[in-house]
């Protein structure tokens, strides 16, 4: 990355939904490498917020910076910046008319305008990464869910992000296929890539996060590491959703 | 005459006007299928004076009986724009047909899940290139067969424009009859040839569906 500052910065956001303030006025810093884990109760607006870090959401005030660069969904920047920034959703969101290469592939050849071959050789690659060098020909329907979120991992690898997200990638999964994706993640972090997920994997923010986010009514209530924030919250609503779902 | 002789009697005077039938099915519903999709995005556009004026568009073509907009185009315009039967009729049919192509190109792309715009815009595709690679792949298998039924009507209805007196097959069938007087026989092959080319068309589409089917996902599947 060729910027001293935060991986992501957001500086005073807010998204309403009609009258409902989903994100209010919040700021936050991602430092490169860093992995953030987001908590919180559902409607808290934690996925929100993830949306409004790529621009499908669109900001009624504030700043969002990636890698340095202007986040702005009114400009034709947007594509530029998005394609810097990973996405990996709930409902996986494959493309179900492509195999498993192409899906990964379809983005760096049309986006980053890759030659066929480099693309479908680098999409090998990433596949190969999140274990699934087997099914490379094989349609989404082919897939069980946890071998469709890992290709979705690897489409979102393909465009060598420099900011990954994470939209409770798990919640969708039967519990034998949470592992697989997971470890996947593990690997990622491990490898120094940054990260934001929105999950209810306490056991993987216990692990891999460096900072865990306890989010409310789109405020940060609580920030910290995952020891202080998931054992110690100082919040009286944090203490009372750990005590729930702990 | 036996019957057998008089039957290819018949066949033999419609068989000319075939290929006037097929032109004129196969230009309009390919003039169709492109303002079809033109109005189909427009409407899907979000631009407010596109969206309208495409849902005016669709209103008024389909409020508005096919044989009407026929007399309305050759008649009506064609006497100040100069056309001939020929492009009167393949212009009546194919702006009628667009109409109710454009509803089933955009219904066929907002069949397709949300998720799919939000996957391609996160992965920085721009909209054009999401609808070109992810959605209209996508949303082609939705309107392939209900396409396919806008085809064999658009083939059924080309018989209107007999009234304008271009040549096809349903005007060879009434030249025949005013001149030999066999109305039963007559009309009856008529129907047969239309019958055989619309049983043709609907091998074709099926063929079309199956070329699009993907494994494992919607219909056809395809191993």
């Amino acid at each position: 990355m060729d910027h001293d500052g935060p991986a992501l910065r957001a500086r005073g956001i807010s998204k309403r939904f009609g009258d409902l303030v989903v994100v209010d006025a919040l700021d936050l810093d991602v430092a490169v490498s860093e992995v953030v884990v987001m908590l919180g109760p559902s409607g808290s607006g934690k996925s929100t917020l993830l949306r409004c870090f790529n621009g499908l959401e669109r900001l009624d005030a504030g700043i969002i910076e990636v890698g340095g660069v202007r986040l702005d969904p009114t400009c034709d920047t947007i594509h530029a910046v998005r394609a810097k920034v990973g996405m990996v959703f709930q409902q996986f969101n494959l493309f179900p008319h492509l195999n498993a290469l192409d899906n990964v592939a379809l983005a760096p050849r049309t986006v980053l305008k890759l030659p066929k071959e480099q693309a479908l050789n680098q999409a090998r690659e990433r596949l190969e990464r999140v274990g699934l060098s087997a099914k490379l020909d094989s349609y989404p329907a082919e897939l069980s869910g946890g071998q469709q979120q890992r290709v979705a991992i690897a489409r979102a690898l393909a465009m060598d992000p420099q900011v990954m997200l994470f939209d409770e990638p798990t919640s969708a999964l039967d519990p034998e296929m949470i592992g697989e994706v997971l470890a996947v993640m593990r690997d990622l972090a491990q490898s120094g890539m940054t990260m934001i997920v929105v999950s209810h994997e306490i056991g993987f923010a216990r692990e891999v996060a460096h900072r865990v986010i306890f989010l409310d009514e789109g405020k940060i209530l609580e920030s910290g590491p995952p020891n202080q924030v998931l054992s110690a919250p100082r919040h009286p609503r944090a203490k009372e959703f750990f005590d729930k779902v702990l | 005459m036996n019957q057998g002789a008089l039957a290819l009697n018949i066949l033999k005077f419609l068989a000319p006007a075939v290929p006037m039938t097929v032109a004129v099915t196969v230009l309009s519903f390919t003039l169709a299928l492109i303002l079809g999709l033109a109005v189909g995005l427009s409407q899907i556009s979000g631009c407010r004076p596109m969206v309208l004026l495409a849902k005016g568009y669709v209103d008024v073509l389909r409020g508005v009986p096919l044989l009407v907009q026929i007399f309305f185009i050759y008649f009506g315009l064609g006497g100040l724009l100069n056309l001939e039967r020929f492009a009167a009729g393949v212009l009546a049919i194919g702006i009628c047909y667009s109409a109710y192509l454009a509803e089933i190109i955009r219904s066929g792309i907002e069949s397709i899940a949300r998720g799919q715009h939000e996957a391609a815009a996160s992965l920085g595709m721009s909209n054009a290139q999401a609808l070109r690679f992810v959605i209209l792949p996508q949303a082609t298998r939705v309107i392939i067969p209900p396409a396919a039924n806008e085809f064999i009507a658009c083939l059924k209805d080309s018989s209107l424009v007999s009234i304008i007196g271009l040549r096809e097959l349903t005007r060879a069938g009434r030249e025949y009859y005013s001149q030999y007087f066999v109305d039963f026989q007559t009309w009856l092959l008529v129907g047969v040839v239309y019958l055989c080319m619309t049983l043709l068309l609907t091998k074709l589409t099926r063929h079309l569906e199956h070329r699009f089917a993907v494994r494992g996902f919607g219909m056809g599947v395809r191993r």
